[in-house]
């Protein structure tokens, strides 16, 4: 199996060179996970956990290997999301339960407001939002998250509208 | 003809072909209604824009190191592929963090808290509770460390774990053994009891159970710090620790009593060893040098427990010079520890004076002592154990 990594390089993937892809890729995977879930201890966790499962079962291609990263932490997040959320509700019964992130790290109140209304954002609109955020094309958004690359528009207008009406109201009141 | 404002949105994103570009750029010109739709959308995107920017700054300012992160992943992946095959697969995503099954923690903290107040403890159940391994290894303590540890605990202030983080606890609501029967011994244990047929001399037991705990810190690495340096401690603990999480998981400890006439029981305790779980990114050899480099620590001990190469999963007994002998010996085939303590001295500090043998079989920590019993006396009764 060979693969392009630089359009002039052609590596084998039988024998890749991890460290390299490692360090060419992690802050990428890292921001990746913090954007979707803002907790740096999590993020740190599952970026490491994506290089595993690189490592463990890498594709048969690595044409689109930001695309498989990008894929990968993104199942591994929302998953982790969904058992804390779980986890919450099991362990406050009664008790309003969210998805919760550690904010402490965000000491501009702005940077807050925009976890805020991104927490409010379900898993195709947050993602996608990211997505594009981060130069991904509608190709490779529909690539990674599945969606019909004929809906990426709609669904990227759908969700910049509701970060929209939840960014500026929370803005407004923090200015 | 209008667009829907996905097209729209696609347009707006230059994810259109140029045709189809021009068609739409001639219609907005015309038509109010998809025009004020695309001012909208492109309202909204600058906004999201900006929001995310503030976020990433955010992200990016507190950034996290591609090496400490290579350096954890690389052992998380050596530890899941260079280990047996019979390991593999046990690790769920929340074992991402390292499982140990003892760390340098237990190994340091385990000499500073035993010493820390007056008896060394040498009874069995209280080991059993706080520490479980594959290896017992002793450490000799002179009656110059204990003081030196005391007097260096005094100075330095609070050395209360509390200070170092947030802990939390589970378990510990019953930490005192509760009388039970031999059926709910076995209930409570989460291993296969072990018990001879009888003792001889002795009657038939009575069970206690000590429930399993998890305690759990998470480190407040500016805290722990300003203790450390308080005692004078020179290496730190890096920043990178920061709010990450330590958890260190008992199992339930089974103590059966066999009465004995003319003296006081025969007891054998047993208990799952303990597992220690580190969180992902953090190398315990950092933890482990950090707190050998403490400066409370007497220098002997710290030789001593320095020395311990499989000291991930040794448990050091403290055994106090002049008070209580050790013997390495072997119990049913694998290594174990003989105690045995000078009656009268022994007596004084610790209120008993039984004599103890330790050893550890397949992941479980048996003990038994009795006063007076003899070393022969012991093996025979871990040899009959079923």
């Amino acid at each position: 199996m060979v693969f392009k990594k630089h359009p002039e390089v052609v590596i084998s993937t039988d024998n890749f060179d991890f460290k390299e892809l490692f360090d060419a890729n992690y802050p990428m995977v890292f921001r990746h996970l913090m954007l979707i879930m803002g907790e740096r201890a999590a993020a740190e966790d599952l970026a490491q956990e994506t290089f595993i499962k690189l490592y463990e079962k890498p594709p048969k291609e690595f044409t689109n290997l930001t695309g498989w990263l990008i894929r990968v932490s993104t199942n591994l997040a929302y998953n982790y999301l969904r058992g804390e959320k779980n986890r919450k509700k099991r362990e406050s019964v009664g008790e309003p339960t969210g998805e919760s992130f550690e904010e402490d790290f965000l000491r501009s109140s702005e940077a807050l407001e925009a976890r805020r209304a991104l927490e409010l954002l379900d898993e195709k609109h947050r993602t996608c939002l990211i997505l594009k955020f981060s130069g991904f094309s509608y190709d490779e958004i529909a690539g990674i998250t599945g969606i019909n690359k004929k809906s990426v528009g709609k669904t990227l207008a759908r969700a910049q509208e509701k970060f929209r009406r939840v960014y500026e109201r929370k803005r407004e009141h923090v200015l | 003809m209008c667009y829907d404002e996905g097209t729209l949105q696609a347009y707006l994103d230059r994810e259109l072909p140029g045709r189809k570009r021009w068609e739409i750029e001639a219609h907005i010109a015309t038509c109010s209604r998809c025009a004020g739709l695309v001012a909208r959308l492109q309202d909204a995107s600058l906004l999201t824009d900006v929001g995310l920017t503030v976020l990433l700054r955010e992200i990016n300012k507190q950034g996290s190191s591609t090496e400490a992160a290579w350096a954890w992943t690389r052992l998380t992946r050596d530890e899941r592929f260079g280990a047996p095959a019979d390991t593999k697969g046990v690790y769920t995503m929340l074992s991402s963090r390292l499982k140990i099954a003892l760390v340098p923690l237990a190994a340091a903290v385990a000499v500073a808290v035993a010493l820390s107040f007056a008896p060394v403890r040498t009874a069995m159940a209280d080991f059993l509770n706080v520490f479980r391994v594959d290896k017992v290894n002793t450490i000799t303590i002179t009656e110059k460390d204990i003081s030196e540890l005391r007097k260096a605990t005094n100075n330095g202030g609070n050395v209360d774990i509390k200070n170092f983080g947030k802990i939390e606890t589970s378990g510990f609501g019953r930490h005192a053994p509760q009388e039970t029967t031999l059926d709910g011994a076995k209930k409570a244990a989460d291993f296969k009891l072990k018990l001879p047929e009888n003792i001889e001399g002795a009657g038939a037991p009575h069970f206690s159970a000590i429930q399993g705990t998890s305690t759990s810190l998470t480190l407040d690495v500016e805290k722990a710090n300003g203790i450390i340096k308080s005692f004078g401690g020179k290496s730190l603990l890096p920043a990178g620790l920061d709010g990450k999480k330590f958890t260190m998981t008992t199992s339930a400890a089974i103590m059966a009593n066999y009465p004995r006439e003319n003296a006081t029981p025969i007891t054998i305790v047993q208990s799952k060893s303990p597992e220690f779980v580190f969180p992902a990114g953090v190398d315990p050899n950092v933890v482990r040098d950090v707190l050998l480099s403490l400066p409370i620590l007497p220098d002997g001990i710290r030789q001593q427990l320095e020395k311990i190469n499989d000291w991930q999963h040794t448990l050091p007994i403290p055994a106090v010079e002049g008070y209580t002998k050790t013997e390495q010996v072997k119990v049913n085939g694998a290594d174990g520890v003989f105690m045995t303590t000078d009656k009268v001295r022994n007596k004084r500090i610790n209120g008993n004076n039984a004599n103890t043998l330790i050893w550890q079989n397949n992941g479980i920590v048996y003990g038994i002592s009795g006063e007076n019993m003899g070393l022969a006396q012991a093996q025979a009764i871990a040899a009959s154990m079923k």
